[in-house]
């Protein structure tokens, strides 16, 4: 597993809400856990920001945000109608989700009105690296190694549920 | 109007909101990251766009409600805010009025026939027309006894008028005399039915043009001191009246056509005369009358007075008993009604200072009738302009009266304009004669006081209802108008232009005195493939 432990400062950089309070520190293989959101509220920058934008749009699903339906993909709503038959087809459908998250992300990161973005911050890739599917827990777990303009990997663990 | 909902609001609507959204919360907090996936974009800059572009739909709306060149361009108008926008300049628009007239009813008995309120009539295209009253035609009944009298047609059939009225507004039952029309209710020995005399008082709601011209006189103030303040002030007393006023035109000290300020030994103008020319019809207006004639000498009759309100001229005088509709050969004449006394007002007789005004009464001599008897029942019907007497008690009444003009209320005289002439339409598409003949007819009648009707303007009508091409050859579209004078002549115009100051000064007649108007059946366009 290749990744790049941290230092940076993130000092003055734009900052979103925390929401994925177990991605705080990006020096391993982290478990990225929505349900886990916290609720005392924590401003997040940097990868850390990055990876939780990534997430949040990689578990979108398309046509359910108004006004923003070309958003997301049809990875978490398959998952939950048990109607990946198999791991080549939930690998198709994780490789569309993620392409479309991180074309999305890079349109606004593109865009000067937003302000100019870290190469640090801005995902070039994310590759899938490995799937892992819990049967007890119905869990499938994505692997994804994440490529920044500045030339850093970093890798995280997206966990999915597949029953409510 | 429905509420305006998040499901109306595009998506470019609400991209256009976020954009602002996002551009003022960074203004205020550069060191926000609002970009798409953040929470901060999903939870706060995304719910406050849609709310600002909800309301900024729902202000755009506002303020098309609010503005009538907005309301214009919409194209599709909501008539209920358009009538509140008007409402702001104090102008209510007339919604369009019922045609009526005067149906002769054939029968087969000479029995007693009773029509309830509703027996109705149709036309072949369906226009449909009804009674308002109930009506009982009997053989004996005589004026004033509240029944109407069954004619014997002396051919061992009968008759009776009725009058009518259409069913819905508009100008299209303004029906031409003649127009066969057959019973949709049942009547016994129904044998047909036709328009006695051309249908009147149908008119169209008024058009947004014709509403915002009339912004300027709405928001004048109204008396009696300048046009625009005399025509403010008749339209805020009759707009909302069976005879609403469809145009004015005021003729004051020293106006061509204005005589009456000339009335001293000097023959110069002096002030204190004003002549108010007013139309309440848009479409000509006729009204019938039965007039008892007394034989005068051989196949000749004087027929009882006719007054009728603003008489401009007689149409045309049938024999009642008989089955004839053409008419007989008159001679009619103006003259002050007796007993109208005119203290407040300098009306000279001679000079016809009185002709179209309320204190003017028309003598009529039939002449060339066969079957001499003592007396003679004739059906008279007469163009005129409903309300002119009205509106003079108004002008006269206490609280509006000049206190130093002479105001006289007259009716303008009627150019009344034919027109004949070809339509080309290409292969393959349709133009309706009937549809052709409606829209020119419109114009012709909506053009108020103005003083020149050309060709020119006729072929734009008749192109803009799909002709390809109009004949304008010397052979092709004719116009020709004619004008009864204030001597009792008629005099005509015709050409490619009729100018109503073209007239002969001894007509009396001037632009501003006179409006020009078509009957339906004056109107003839042929619609024939290129």
């Amino acid at each position: 597993m290749n990744f790049v432990p941290t230092t940076a400062d993130y000092t003055d950089r734009q900052v979103d809400i925390e929401l994925l309070k177990s991605i705080s520190e990006p020096v391993a293989i982290k478990r990225v856990h929505p349900e886990t959101a916290a609720t005392t509220p924590r401003a997040v920058a940097g990868i850390q920001k990055a990876v939780q934008r990534y997430a949040h749009l990689l578990l979108s699903t398309i046509d359910d945000i108004k006004f923003k339906p070309e958003i997301g993909g049809m990875l978490v709503t398959s998952l939950l109608s048990g109607t990946v038959s198999n791991s080549g087809y939930m690998t198709h459908l994780f490789i569309l989700a993620s392409s479309n998250a991180v074309n999305t992300m890079n349109s606004d990161d593109n865009d000067p009105s937003f302000g100019a973005i870290p190469d640090d911050e801005y995902l070039e890739r994310a590759d899938l690296s490995n799937i892992e599917i819990d049967y007890a827990d119905g869990v499938v777990s994505f692997e994804v190694v994440f490529t920044t303009r500045a030339g850093t990997n970093y890798t995280y663990v997206v966990p999915v549920p597949t029953e409510v | 109007m429905s509420e305006i909902t998040l499901n109306d609001i595009s998506d470019e609507q609400f991209s256009a909101a976020e954009l602002s959204v996002i551009s003022a919360l960074r203004s205020a907090y550069p060191n926000l990251d609002l970009r798409l996936g953040t929470v901060l974009r999903s939870l706060l800059v995304m719910p406050d766009a849609a709310l600002a572009a909800l309301n900024l739909a729902r202000i755009d709306r506002l303020g098309a409600s609010m503005s009538l060149k907005r309301l214009e361009d919409g194209g599709d108008i909501d008539q209920a805010v358009l009538s509140s926008v008007l409402a702001n300049f104090n102008i209510i628009r007339s919604v369009g009025t019922k045609a009526n007239g005067v149906v002769r009813v054939k029968v087969v008995d000479g029995r007693t026939y009773v029509l309830e309120p509703g027996f109705s009539f149709s036309t072949i295209s369906g226009l449909t027309f009804s009674t308002v009253e109930k009506i009982t035609a009997r053989r004996d009944a005589v004026t004033g006894d509240g029944y109407v009298r069954l004619f014997d047609n002396n051919d061992g059939t009968y008759h009776f008028l009725v009058n009518v009225e259409a069913s819905d507004i508009g100008s299209k039952y303004n029906i031409q005399a003649g127009t066969q029309l057959s019973a949709t209710s049942y009547l016994y020995g129904f044998v047909s039915a036709t328009a006695n005399a051309a249908f009147s008082a149908g008119s169209d709601g008024e058009t947004l043009e014709n509403a915002k011209n009339r912004i300027p006189v709405e928001l004048s103030h109204r008396g009696m001191s300048n046009k625009l303040a005399i025509e403010a002030q008749l339209r805020d007393r009759f707009d909302t009246t069976e005879t609403p006023i469809v145009a004015v035109s005021v003729k004051g000290y020293g106006d061509s056509g204005m005589t009456r300020d000339r009335h001293n030994v000097f023959g110069v103008a002096v002030g204190g005369h004003v002549d108010v020319y007013v139309k309440t019809s848009e479409y000509p207006h006729v009204s019938g009358y039965v007039k008892t004639g007394t034989l005068s000498g051989t196949g000749t009759y004087e027929l009882d007075d006719v007054e009728s309100d603003g008489m401009y001229a007689v149409s045309g005088i049938s024999d009642v008993a008989g089955a004839q509709i053409g008419s007989y050969e008159f001679e009619e004449t103006r003259k002050i009604a007796v007993g109208d006394a005119t203290p407040l007002h300098d009306i000279d007789e001679t000079a016809n200072d009185h002709v179209r005004t309320k204190w003017q009464t028309s003598t009529i001599v039939v002449t060339g009738v066969p079957d001499a008897t003592e007396t003679r029942d004739f059906s008279v019907t007469v163009y005129d302009m409903p309300g002119i007497s009205e509106i003079q008690d108004f002008v006269d009444s206490h609280d509006v009266k000049s206190v130093c003009a002479d105001v006289v209320v007259k009716a303008p005289a009627l150019c009344l304009v034919s027109v004949s002439g070809k339509a080309y339409r290409t292969s393959g598409t349709q133009l309706d004669s009937a549809t052709v003949e409606r829209a020119v007819l419109d114009y012709i009648n909506s053009r108020g006081f103005n003083s020149v009707l050309t060709r020119s303007e006729l072929a734009s009508v008749i192109l803009s209802c799909g002709a390809s091409r109009v004949d304008m050859t010397q052979g092709g579209l004719k116009l020709v108008g004619r004008v009864l004078g204030l001597d009792g002549k008629w005099y005509e115009l015709s050409g490619d232009m009729l100018n109503i100051d073209d007239l002969p000064p001894e007509s009396g007649v001037v632009s501003g005195t006179c409006v020009f108007a078509a009957e339906p059946g004056a109107i003839h366009i042929d619609s024939t493939v290129v």
